[in-house]
């Protein structure tokens, strides 16, 4: 789904648990993409072929899968992340994400070649592809989100889920940290979110005032 | 039961004079062999002397106690064994460790002719030279990394490039640490010179 200039958002429809990715075309110097959390190759259940459609769905929006340049994962749980091993062996995408969860992407198979942390991703685009990188550990030590200023978009990975948050009973989940973060987060500026995953909502909030709302409700049963 | 007990005996009496037999038919050992056998008796102690004193299991003055605790050939290999344990662990990139070693030598080797300042001397030289040289590496290696980066059209101050899994980096910190170890050798045998029996 092209939701404004190049910026898509594959919303997972599947039966099984995967995330929601999106993608920035162009983003990069020689025509090449930067995609954000390309999820799982096969759904761990019911082996439906996560990349496969993924690929699929760029296609239909007139973007060439093999013109991947950079991949930028939010953390390391496979969920978000076994896609990446395969697009850096396939197109030799970098990856891009937290020091604090590089182990878990090594025990994929996966290589960093980026450590992000907090400040501004740069891209070739020009300054209104800057991208703010805020590290919001809790859901994982090492999760990142993404806050676009130019189009006050926020990538939330698992921090911030429709009507709900992520989990922090995986190794080194930390609900105190869950707090501070998506705290952090409800103070930018902020239109659209894509969540990491569809849990009962496709998960992308659009609008100032459902995105108002989310956070209020949210931060209720913090 | 009389008759049974003395063969019994009988029977234990002539194993042992066969095992007897049977040793007194070997040959002597060489002074060479007596050497090694000593060498593997005691060299383990003076070992486990030197790993306990890293461990911080052993403080200083429990080196210096077990280093004059055994006497002659014994006391000999014990000291050599300890002495060239604590030599190996002077290394570069164990910062921590170097330094309780030099302290556990500068123990054994007493005041003897400065030592402790002419190897803290030597040390702080090699050590400021060594990370001068390794962060010059490091950062030239880091702005090549953020040029090809730039190239690609990715920068900014969120962007860290991973060093850690870079071969040719990888190959120019092994040179360096190569070309230090002279340096080091130097080092060790301040040490070894003062500490080593003849």
């Amino acid at each position: 789904m092209n939701v404004f200039d190049n910026f898509h958002v594959y919303l997972w429809r599947g039966n099984d648990n995967n995330c929601n990715t999106c993608l920035l075309a162009n983003a990069l110097n020689e025509g090449k993409h930067l995609i954000v959390d390309p999820g799982h190759v096969l759904t761990p259940s019911y082996r439906e072929p996560g990349l496969e459609r993924l690929a699929q769905e760029m296609r239909g929006d007139g973007v060439d899968y093999s013109s991947i340049g950079l991949v930028v994962l939010t953390h390391g749980h496979p969920d978000h992340c076994e896609a990446a091993v395969s697009i850096q062996k396939e197109t030799r995408a970098l990856i891009a994400m937290h020091q604090a969860d590089e182990e878990m992407f090594q025990m994929l198979g996966g290589r960093v070649d980026i450590y992000l942390q907090d400040g501004m991703l740069e891209l070739a685009a020009g300054k209104q592809s800057g991208l703010q990188i805020l590290h919001s550990p809790g859901h994982s030590p090492g999760h990142v989100a993404i806050y676009w200023p130019y189009r006050k978009v926020l990538i939330a990975g698992d921090c911030i889920f429709y009507r709900s948050t992520g989990r922090t009973d995986f190794p080194g989940g930390s609900s105190d940290m869950l707090r501070d973060s998506i705290e952090r987060l409800s103070r930018l500026d902020i239109e659209y979110i894509l969540c990491g995953h569809p849990y009962g909502h496709p998960g992308f909030i659009q609008g100032r005032d459902d995105v108002r709302e989310n956070f209020e409700l949210i931060k209720d049963y913090l | 039961m009389d008759h049974e007990k003395e063969t019994e005996e009988e029977r234990v009496k002539s194993a042992l004079e066969i095992a007897m037999e049977r040793i007194s038919g070997l040959p002597e050992l060489t002074p060479e062999e007596i050497a090694e056998q000593k060498e593997r008796e005691y060299r383990p102690v003076g070992e486990a002397l030197a790993n306990k004193y890293m461990q911080e299991i052993l403080d200083e003055n429990d080196l210096l106690s077990g280093f004059n605790d055994h006497q002659g050939v014994a006391g000999t290999i014990v000291r050599r064994a300890l002495v060239a344990h604590l030599c190996r662990s002077i290394q570069l990139d164990d910062f921590q460790a170097t330094v309780r070693a030099m302290n556990g030598l500068c123990q054994l080797a007493g005041d003897a002719e400065g030592i402790r300042e002419k190897a803290n001397t030597a040390w702080t030289r090699i050590l400021d030279d060594f990370e001068n040289r390794k962060n010059k590496t490091l950062q030239e290696n880091e702005a090549s990394e953020r040029e090809r980066l730039n190239v690609l059209g990715i920068s900014g101050s969120a962007v860290r490039p991973n060093l850690k899994d870079n071969e040719s980096l990888k190959k120019k910190l092994d040179e360096l640490h190569a070309s230090f170890e002279p340096g080091l050798e130097g080092l060790r045998a301040v040490f070894l010179q003062q500490l080593q029996p003849e």
